[in-house]
């Protein structure tokens, strides 16, 4: 690695924490002073008090890095991204300080994956899934806004205990950092940024005396990026250097592995439950691990992290001896196996 | 016989109207009879004609093959030596001279018609252009790269039948035929035009793209590849299966990705690098793709204005100059001499590879797991804290509600580890009441809170214990793990 690079690496993860752990703490006392708690209800893994100021917190983080990053001519993200991120972190801000209707919050995240279309950055090919290559523009724009849909709730869900969504995120944002540094010079500085806020928000996020959630603006924006990113890893245009060792979009979705496999696992108990799929529960697997296996909230965290990770680097090893089909089916009975071992 | 008079009345004044052209070709062949020596002036007159190419001759001189001769030089003065050729150029040479791709091989130029197939030699001793091939023009190569390499004649990849190809051919001397040469490891989809430099038996390619048979779309090549040739010298040599092998080394800088994708195709060798000159860009690019390094050389030679084909001699560039109000054409020499030594020449990594990748993977993972010690040891510390808020302790592990006199007691001991009974009892004294009762409240109230306290969080906040000074006073510690805390 070239020094200057790491420099810049540890400048930008610094001034993320910094910034981060300064602007969670005062925000944490502004709502409190102004009594804005989240609520405590059935469902909720916490009974004391928190504020759901960490996703303004978060937005702000990355407004100031990115700010700084571009005025040194080292940090650059399409501004049509940029944009879909902000409207994506107001209507969460407006969610966390208000109510605002779950059909009003999926109109805005499908006028944000538009917005996120025009940066050229999406989904135009399958890369050999089903058979398919590359697919036609339309089509290209259903299934990015779908995806990109998807991929922003399911963050959201899985937000349910403390440093769970946090540190996925920064699970995420290592290995996309690391694609990122080999073939994105304007966007690799992003990722440090990202994960410093990051780490400043855990340290709130896990004090038990100025407790801060993420709340739909954190984990809104931090979906819609990771959405972009993968969006970039499955373009065609973007050169990735895993394409000798994985399929793009097996590594796709093993980046993601948890937040969809715990947001489709959710829908269909619902579903047969014949409840609607959006409706706030605790059949989620993390709330599994603590309500049947009497965990703590930082070991379920630490759990998932590593079957999360001990998924990604099976999926990775597998692909280098493996064709694609058998390293889905090694993948399916490895996590199977790890669901009757850990979480049943 | 109207037929006739109408085409005389045509041709005539047509004849009138190109009479300039006529006499400017005509002058400048008068003047260049066999082995006359032509001034820079007489030089242009004959590049007007635009059929003319570029080739490169011994260490200070190149060649400008014309249709009808060729010229050698610089001598004294920018002159030139105009010779006949000693016979007619083939006649299956039906395109420009621009559109032959030239290449060197000892003292002799190779010649390839364009889209592969037919090949001609240039000898300058004979002072002739002849076809030395059997084959036919099979225009499958469109803007391959046309390389020699150990007297060898390649030709790689390019352009043909609505699809790009990678493949490699060889010009086989005995046959006169090109023969297929099979490749191994990571060949990329398709090579059209492109950067290529050949280094330690090595040919490095990058800024090529690929079409989609389908759409015809075409896809820029963002890595640098490279394909290793035999070592051989000797012709006829079997070379080892696996001799011509592709490797992926990584993506290149953006430097170069951000270019137009027709963008990389002026280049040179300069000093063993590859220099790129990129349109609509101010800088050259040396590219030292061994060292993985690229330099950034602002540069004031205005190249762009430079057309058609050009070679680098020494350390200069040779090309043509139009100038768009007269329209005459002139040779130029730009020249790069110690463009390196540009002080401010700015240098970056040319490509980055799955080393790299693997590189920032183990900084990422060092840096996960030292996230999670951090936090683990932060936590494991912050869980020693119970803050005293309001009415209520605060903990990881859940809150416990505080009647008033117990969060006056508890209050006590924020910032102390111990305190006397008779402080602690004075809590509970009242001028109504006994001592004795104050007593028992006293007791009743740090059992119940003790019990409390070590069912939600699993241990005992206070203990007694007999003073050491003086054992009839009993003093009240706080648990050493126990770190009290007031919000």
């Amino acid at each position: 690695m070239e020094i200057e690079l790491l420099v810049y690496y540890f400048l930008f993860l610094f001034l993320g924490a910094g910034l981060s752990a300064f602007l969670n703490g005062y925000l944490n006392n502004t709502f409190n002073l102004n009594k804005m708690y989240d609520p405590v209800v059935d469902r909720s893994s916490h009974k004391d008090k928190a504020t759901r100021s960490g996703g303004l917190a978060l937005f702000l983080t990355f407004c100031i890095c990115y700010g700084i990053g571009k005025a040194l001519g080292v940090m650059s993200v399409d501004l049509y991204a940029l944009i879909a991120f902000c409207f994506v972190a107001l209507i969460g801000v407006g969610d966390d300080l208000f109510t605002i209707k779950y059909r009003e919050k999926f109109f805005v995240q499908v006028f944000a994956g538009v917005v996120l279309l025009q940066s050229r950055v999406y989904i135009n090919n399958f890369h050999g899934i089903f058979g398919i290559y590359e697919i036609p523009y339309w089509a290209s724009a259903v299934i990015t806004i779908y995806v990109f849909v998807v991929i922003v709730n399911s963050l959201n869900l899985i937000d349910g205990i403390d440093g769970l969504a946090a540190l996925l995120c920064v699970k995420f944002f290592v290995i996309v950092g690391a694609i990122l540094a080999v073939s994105s010079k304007e966007m690799e500085l992003v990722v440090p940024s990202i994960i410093g806020a990051l780490i400043g928000f855990l340290i709130y996020n896990m004090n038990p005396h100025k407790k801060v959630f993420l709340g739909d603006t954190g984990s809104l924006l931090l979906g819609s990026v990771m959405a972009f990113y993968i969006f970039y890893i499955l373009d065609d245009r973007s050169s990735i250097v895993t394409d000798s060792n994985i399929s793009r979009p097996l590594l796709a979705v093993l980046l993601l592995i948890y937040p969809l496999a715990d947001t489709l696992r959710a829908f269909i108990i619902r579903a047969y439950k014949k409840q609607s799929p959006f409706i706030a529960d605790r059949v989620h697997l993390h709330h599994r691990l603590i309500d049947k296996k009497g965990l703590n909230h930082w070991q379920s965290t630490l759990t998932i992290l590593f079957v999360s990770i001990s998924i990604l680097v099976l999926g990775f090893l597998l692909s280098s001896v493996l064709s694609l089909s058998l390293v889905i089916l090694c993948l399916l009975i490895y996590m199977i196996g790890i669901f009757f071992l850990i979480f049943k | 016989m109207m037929k006739k008079i109408f085409f005389w009345l045509f041709l005539i004044p047509l004849c009138f109207y190109n009479m300039h052209l006529f006499a400017v070709e005509k002058s400048a062949f008068n003047e260049a009879s066999n082995d006359s020596i032509l001034n820079t002036v007489s030089v242009s007159k004959l590049l007007e004609s635009r059929d003319y190419l570029f080739v490169e001759n011994g260490k200070n001189y190149f060649h400008v093959l014309l249709r009808n001769g060729f010229l050698t030089g610089p001598f004294q003065n920018n002159e030139f030596v105009y010779k006949d050729y000693s016979s007619q150029v083939p006649e299956e040479i039906n395109v420009e001279f621009q559109a032959l791709i030239p290449t060197k091989m000892g003292s002799d130029t190779y010649l390839l018609y364009p889209g592969g197939g037919m090949l001609f030699k240039f000898n300058e001793s004979v002072g002739a252009i002849k076809r030395i091939d059997r084959s036919f023009a099979h225009r499958n190569q469109y803007s391959g790269y046309f390389f020699s390499h150990n007297k060898n004649l390649y030709l790689l990849g390019g352009y043909g039948f609505w699809e790009t190809k990678s493949l490699l051919t060889k010009f086989n001397f005995s046959s006169g035929q090109w023969d297929y040469i099979p490749t191994t490891g990571q060949a990329p989809e398709g090579i059209d035009r492109g950067a290529f430099l050949i280094k330690d038996d090595k040919l490095y390619a990058a800024g090529f793209v690929s079409r989609n048979s389908n759409n015809q779309k075409e896809n820029r090549e963002d890595n640098l590849y490279v394909l290793s040739l035999p070592t051989s010298t000797s012709i006829g040599e079997t070379v080892a299966s696996d001799a011509f092998n592709w490797e992926k080394k990584g993506v290149l800088n953006p430097l170069l990705l951000n270019a137009p994708i027709t963008a990389l195709n002026k280049d040179w060798i300069y000093k063993d690098n590859l220099l790129v000159n990129i349109v609509d860009d101010p800088n050259l690019y040396l590219i030292d793709p061994i060292e993985n390094i690229i330099k950034t050389i602002p540069n004031d030679l205005l190249l762009y204005k430079s057309g058609g084909k050009s070679i680098m001699k020494n350390s200069e560039i040779i090309s043509t100059v139009r100038n768009s109000a007269t329209g005459s054409v002139s040779m130029a020499y730009f020249d790069i001499n110690g463009i390196e030594n540009n002080p401010n020449i700015s240098e970056e990594y040319l490509y980055r590879s799955s080393d790299n990748f693997y590189d920032f993977l183990i900084f990422g993972a060092i840096l996960l797991v030292s996230i999670i010690i951090f936090l683990w040891v932060f936590f494991s510390y912050s869980n020693k804290n119970y803050v005293l808020i309001d009415n209520e302790i605060i903990h990881a592990k859940g809150n416990l509600k505080l009647s008033e006199i117990e969060t006056r007691l508890i209050a006590l001991f924020i910032n102390k580890k111990s305190l006397a009974n008779s402080k602690i009892m004075s809590l509970f004294t009242e001028k109504s009441k006994t001592k004795d009762y104050a007593v028992k409240r006293k007791n009743r109230t740090l059992t119940n809170l003790n019990k409390r306290f070590s069912e939600l969080y699993g241990t005992s906040l206070l203990y007694n214990q007999k003073s050491k000074t003086d054992s009839r006073q009993t003093n009240y510690l706080l648990n050493e793990k126990i770190n009290l805390k007031r919000n």
